[in-house]
């Protein structure tokens, strides 16, 4: 007898039992939820999953992340998950599909999606997420969403035109920061950070440095500054950079002196000989590794180096340089073009953030974060625990099997409602502490907004500089970083502005190329202007929408760091929202304190610009305790800004 | 005391730990790698909870269970693989647990729970934490007076069906990082202290008036506030004393006091009204709770209730831990003529908008106090170390400073024994009569449901196994019932090999007419018939009995029949959605009590899956 008899013998073809081993379910991701769901779902009676996930298992994943072991660092999430699963299940009728890729490739388009009765998403990104939001609705398949940060998690079910979905209310999004305010006039830690993740860190190793960049207008200098001199050792490199960066450009802006009239001024920092007392570029890089071949930076040139502890501008100088000399030897020995983007699991590019993050606030007279914390910041990271993806895994199966039912009853045009009646599905939101405050705190789902326009075709509204924004800009920067389009495609009034490249005419892509690289009002087919409607579009993401364009040309870079808006249609904007507004104004001013646990907090967030009451976004706060802990993400790399 | 000081810890650990020591600190996971834990019973739900806690990395753990596996283990506990069919249960689990952290060490006892319990006591005293899953009251009873003989502390879990709780039994937890969800800055807005009134004067009358437009624009709300607060005060005919009852009209009148500063020193911002005004003079209407919270002269009622501790009077007690005698220095701190009953200060600022330079200062002066305040209150509690004979040393001026940091939400929790809560002694009656009463319908729910809870408890104690499980399988002869991994009389674990873990995970009986569904063909089985309406009746009636003890009548939230009914077609299935949020539950519960960080649940918890939703009942 296989075991799938033994565990299910004799329970009703109508049980919960028959439907799980019947459903076809995909999970989107495999990491801290996903393994506890994956275990969840198998001992549920499930047989048939797929699942998707493109990242690979780091040493910090393994203490929640029970499928995986320390010999499985580096390798695919997907497979080893699978594997894991399927050999505490040898035997059985299991039937587990493992993808290694991305959820947003091609074959994982509506058609792949409407294979299945539910899909499951344990991810860490909201780019993702807003993926598979549209993925489902296109595919007419229901999601149970998840996510958790430390002790706290949510459970959200999301069925087309029955419940809002995913993207109905507003998400956070990345804080981006003013330009010149990184560069110049940083004035939180967080600022420092960026600076160094953001700026500092493509300039020295990415594939392309030594390209100028339209960031600074000192580029003719730098690009002396930043490349590496013949006959020079990488350590010597570093020392030279540490000249510049920490001081002689923090001189140039002092002499600047309108800047700091109303901010206090910075100050250069000593020299690297005056800080290392002497000790040559080459002796500090070495350390206790000459070889240059640690993988960290700190425990190699700084002597009882404590993650807990923050470090002196010495040890920072020390760091600095031998974090940058050991990334440069890294990349050369590797024969890799270089390391683009700053990585949380890069243990030097962590020492390298920690150090250029701890000069500069010296610098700026900022104050110092630990390593332990500057790395938090850095690499956004969530903290997370077993304990709390325990208790989604099993809540998300538990919401699974109820939409099974559901839809079960709805095939069989069943009379008996009162299934989904006692058991409505619901958003469960899992809370640190269980006496006062409920552990887990239930609430009716959301229906449809109607000015989503991801799930309700509501339209939404670019403000930008007409006759500034590209094409290019309005492709990149809003469609895909803002709303986390994938390949969009843009037709204007009369003629298309841009189509994906695949299968076009070397003419049609020369034509596209070029209006990516224009201004909106210079456009073909009369330009685009303030009043103009373009039609975007989607095909992997099945998504389209309208959008209007309004011109403004002028434009606060400390409160829209980005130059441009995009928003819910102001015109579709009903009374209903201003009386809202209004209330939410008059709750504010009443002063009541969010001391007590039973009071909202108020909360400054950004919010992302697809749900139309959301207005202007920044001056929005937030309204109750559903979002309160819209905890989201289990695991962190480059996602939604949280709390500040 | 350990306070939050430096622990150096291993990289490879800090990698490995990094996300959770985001969570509970190094401090934290130092207590976490000292904690042996000792699990009774490796069902889904306790090892779900063991597993949570092997991965964060405690110092060992023991597993208890007579049990063999049986092909019904594989169908909802991940942690025994095919090939341990037949072999002790302990023991594969005990396996696989340890693969998942090669720095926990584990081992296990093959041996009869109940047994070990009532014939070997003392096996208990050297663990930090017992997880008891799946485990009679009778035997919990036992097991909680063993282990506060020990203090040592006890986590109970149930899961049956879509049901399942949550217990912790302590002698005393002390709580001082209770880390609530929502915290509220300390500035003292309406009691600065010298040094800080001083500063705010240079922020008012014609000091402000003398300032450029753009110094005005960087004055730190907190000082706006101080300065507004003062003159609301010396408006009144007596000074505003902590406990004021603020009226709205008078939270209006603050915010008209920080405007009205503003719109008088320029005449600009005055012609163009509240749109002129400066950030910081918003931050400051949004801030203006703090000129009225009565955080102070008002404390928590816990941290009352703990300063009135009998055990602040004995503290010549040998081995009285230095947390009571911090506490006993704030209470002296707290009486004294002129601190008044105000708390230490926290010493933290907000972001605001402000210059470096004021804003430094202003970090200064709150930073300054706090460190005052903690000195006086380390003083105090170092006397009192003196005067009961033991060493200063065991209080550094960093033990006081985290003390006192932490000190507005201190306090201590004492459990009701398991004993009395089973016979409904020391208000447990009383609370529960209370919850089942309850407006609120989840509370109302769960109080029910544990009720029923209760009644399984009872049946199974005379009975020998679940309602709804085959009569003859549990009365059988052993041999059959070892082949089923079924090894206690006290049925601990499903009779029914066949009743599958996931069956019906989320749907309970319609209604009362609903009677569940024929037992001759859904519940036989490999063990035999089951006595469906008349384990019901039974059931229901020990249901009777319990509320007619508490004092109950009427069938509330249907506890009497949907609920009974339920209980009966669940039969002991311990679905394993239901045991990983138990699991988890149990586990994080557990993680609270050693790290002493957050707040643990200090009441009985009910889970009910089909509702979502959780309730402390008694």
């Amino acid at each position: 007898r296989t075991r799938s008899t033994r565990a299910h013998a004799m329970t009703s073809p109508s049980s919960d039992a028959q439907l799980a081993r019947d459903a076809k379910v995909l999970m989107v991701g495999a990491g801290g939820i996903g393994c506890e769901l994956l275990k969840t779902l198998v001992l549920s009676g499930f047989q048939n999953v797929e699942m998707i996930d493109l990242d690979t298992i780091d040493v910090s994943n393994l203490n929640r992340q029970f499928l995986f072991r320390r010999k499985h660092v580096g390798m695919s999430k997907a497979l080893v998950a699978r594997e894991s699963a399927m050999k505490f299940r040898a035997g059985s009728d299991l039937t587990v599909v493992a993808h290694h890729g991305n959820v947003k490739d091609q074959e994982f388009n509506p058609e792949f999606i409407k294979k299945f009765d539910v899909v499951l998403n344990g991810l860490d990104n909201l780019e993702a997420r807003k993926h598979v939001n549209r993925l489902t609705l296109a595919a007419g398949v229901p999601l149970v969403e998840s996510g958790t940060t430390g002790y706290l998690g949510q459970v959200t079910v999301h069925v087309k035109d029955e419940t809002a979905c995913f993207e109905c209310s507003p998400k956070p999004v990345p804080k981006s920061h003013p330009i010149c305010t990184l560069r110049d006039t940083p004035e939180k830690p967080v600022h420092c950070v960026a600076f160094a993740t953001d700026l500092l860190f493509p300039k020295l190793f990415g594939s392309k440095r030594g390209e100028t960049s339209d960031l600074d207008e000192q580029d003719a200098v730098e690009l002396g500054v930043f490349s590496v001199r013949p006959n020079e050792t990488f350590a010597s490199f570093a020392a030279r950079v540490y000249e510049y960066v920490f001081r002689k450009k923090i001189e140039v802006l002092l002499q600047r002196s309108e800047m700091w009239e109303k901010r206090q001024r910075p100050m250069a920092l000593p020299t690297f000989a005056e800080l290392v007392r002497g000790e040559s570029p080459d002796q500090v890089a070495a350390g206790s590794d000459p070889t240059l071949t640690a993988k960290t930076a700190s425990e190699a040139s700084v002597e009882s180096y404590s993650a807990q502890t923050v470090l002196t501008s010495e040890n920072a100088a020390r760091v600095f340089v031998s974090a940058v000399a050991r990334i440069l030897t890294r990349d050369k020995n590797a024969k890799s073009g270089g390391t683009d983007t700053f990585d949380k699991d890069d243990a030097l590019a962590c020492d390298f953030v920690t150090a250029v993050t701890t000069l500069r606030s010296a610098n700026y007279n900022i104050a110092t974060q630990s390593p332990f914390d500057i790395k938090g910041v850095a690499g956004n990271i969530v903290h997370a625990v077993a304990t709390t993806n325990a208790i989604v895994g099993g809540l998300i199966v538990l919401e699974a099997v109820k939409l099974l039912r559901a839809k079960n009853e709805k095939e069989k045009k069943s009379d008996d409602a009162c299934l989904a009646t006692t058991c409505p599905r619901r958003y469960t939101f899992v809370k640190q502490r269980a006496t006062n405050n409920r552990l887990l705190e239930p609430i009716e789902c959301d229906t449809p907004n109607p000015k989503c326009a991801v799930c309700q075709s509501a339209r939404l509204e670019l403000v930008c500089d007409t006759n500034v924004f590209t094409l290019g800009r309005l492709l990149n920067d809003a469609l895909k970083k803002k709303l986390g389009m994938h390949a969009p495609e843009i037709e204007g009034s009369t003629t298309t502005l841009f189509l994906q490249p695949d299968g076009l005419e070397d003419d049609e892509l020369a034509t596209y190329e070029n209006n990516l690289v224009t201004v909106l009002v210079d456009l073909p087919g009369g330009g685009v202007v303030g009043g103009s409607t373009l039609q975007v579009s989607d095909f992997s993401q099945s998504f389209e929408f309208e959008l209007l364009v309004t011109h403004q040309s002028e434009w606060d870079d400390e409160a829209d760091p980005d130059l441009f808006l995009l928003r819910g249609d102001s015109s579709g904007i009903g009374k209903d929202d201003e009386a809202k507004n209004a209330g939410k104004k008059d709750t504010d001013e009443s002063g009541n304190a969010p001391a007590s646990d039973d009071d909202l907090e108020i909360i400054e967030e950004e919010t992302s610009p697809l749900s139309p009451d959301l207005g202007g976004g920044k001056d929005d706060k937030k309204r109750g305790r559903e979002e309160d802990t819209q905890a989201g993400d289990d695991e962190g790399g480059g996602k939604a800004a949280r709390r500040e | 005391f350990v306070s939050q000081t430096t622990h150096v810890m291993e990289e490879a650990k800090r990698k490995r730990y990094d996300r959770q020591l985001r969570i509970w600190g190094e401090h934290g996971q130092a207590r976490l790698e000292n904690c042996k834990v000792c699990l009774l019973h490796c069902g889904p739900t306790g090892v779900e909870a063991i597993k949570n806690l092997v991965l964060g990395g405690i110092h060992s753990f023991t597993l208890v269970d007579d049990a063999l596996v049986t092909p019904r283990d594989l169908g909802n506990n991940f942690f025994v693989h095919e090939s341990d069919l037949g072999k002790g249960r302990a023991a594969s689990v005990a396996k696989h647990m340890h693969d998942l952290n090669n720095s926990v060490t584990g081992s296990f006892v093959d041996e009869r729970v109940d047994d070990v319990v009532t014939q070997n006591p003392d096996f208990f005293a050297d663990f930090t934490v017992v997880v008891a899953s799946q485990c009679l009251g009778s035997t919990l009873a036992k097991l909680d007076a063993v282990c506060r003989a020990h203090d040592v502390a006890l986590v109970a879990l149930t899961t049956h069906g879509l049901v399942g709780t949550v217990r912790v039994s302590r002698l005393e937890q002390r709580v001082l990082e209770a880390k609530p969800e929502e915290t509220d800055f300390d500035l003292r807005v309406n009691q600065p202290w010298p040094e800080l009134v001083a500063f705010a004067r240079n922020f008012v009358g014609t000091r402000f008036h003398e300032m450029t437009e753009t110094q005005r624009a960087h004055v730190p709300w907190a000082v706006t506030l101080i300065n507004a607060f003062d003159e609301f005060d010396s408006a009144k005919e007596t000074h505003v004393s902590p406990i004021h009852e603020w009226t709205g009209e008078d939270r209006v009148s603050i915010k008209k006091i920080i405007k009205k500063q503003f719109m008088d020193a320029s005449a600009q911002t005055a012609e163009l009204g509240d749109a002129a005004l400066p950030e910081n003079c918003t931050e400051a209407l949004a801030n203006a709770r703090h000129a009225w919270k009565p955080l102070h002269g008002v404390l928590p009622a816990a941290l009352l209730e703990t300063l009135a501790d009998p055990k602040l009077d004995n503290l010549e007690t040998p081995d009285t831990p230095v947390f009571w005698f911090l506490l006993a220095g704030l209470k002296e701190f707290l009486q004294n003529p002129e601190g008044g009953q105000i708390m230490p200060v926290e010493g933290s600022i907000p972001d605001m908008t402000s210059t470096t330079e004021w804003y430094v200062a202003l970090q200064t002066i709150y930073r300054d106090k706090s460190n005052a305040d903690a000195a006086a209150v380390g003083e105090r509690a170092r006397r009192l170390l003196r005067l009961n004979g033991r060493s200063e040393t065991e209080i550094s001026d960093e033990d006081a400073r985290f003390f006192c940091k932490h000190a507005l939400h201190a306090h201590v929790i004492r459990w009701r024994t398991v004993d009395d809560e089973l016979k409904w002694r020391n208000g447990a009656g009383a609370a529960l009569a209370s919850s089942l009463r309850n407006n609120d319908d989840t509370v109302k729910h769960c109080a029910a449901r544990y009720v029923v809870h209760r009644a399984v408890d009872l049946f199974r104690e005379t009975r020998g196994r679940y309602p709804g499980t085959p009569v003859d399988l549990s009365m059988g002869d052993s041999r059959k019932r070892k082949e089923y991994g079924d090894t206690e009389m006290t049925g601990t674990e499903d009779e029914n090999p066949s009743r599958d873990s996931s069956r019906d995970v989320s749907n309970p009986p319609k209604d009362v007419s609903d009677p569940p569904k024929g037992c001759s063909t859904e519940h036989v089985s490999f063990g035999g018939v089951c006595d469906v309406p008349g384990d019901t009746a039974s059931l229901r009636q020990i249901v009777e009995t319990l509320l007619t003890e508490i004092n109950v009548h009427g069938n509330p939230a249907n506890v009497l029949d949907v609920l009974t009914t339920e209980a009966v077609r669940c039969a002991g299935g311990e679905p394993h959605a239901v045991a990983a949020v138990i699991g988890g539950i149990g586990a994080q519960e557990v993680i609270k009590i050693v790290t002493e960080q957050f707040t643990p649940c200090a009441r009985t918890l009910v889970y009910d899956a089909a509702k979502a939703v959780t309730a402390t009942v008694l």
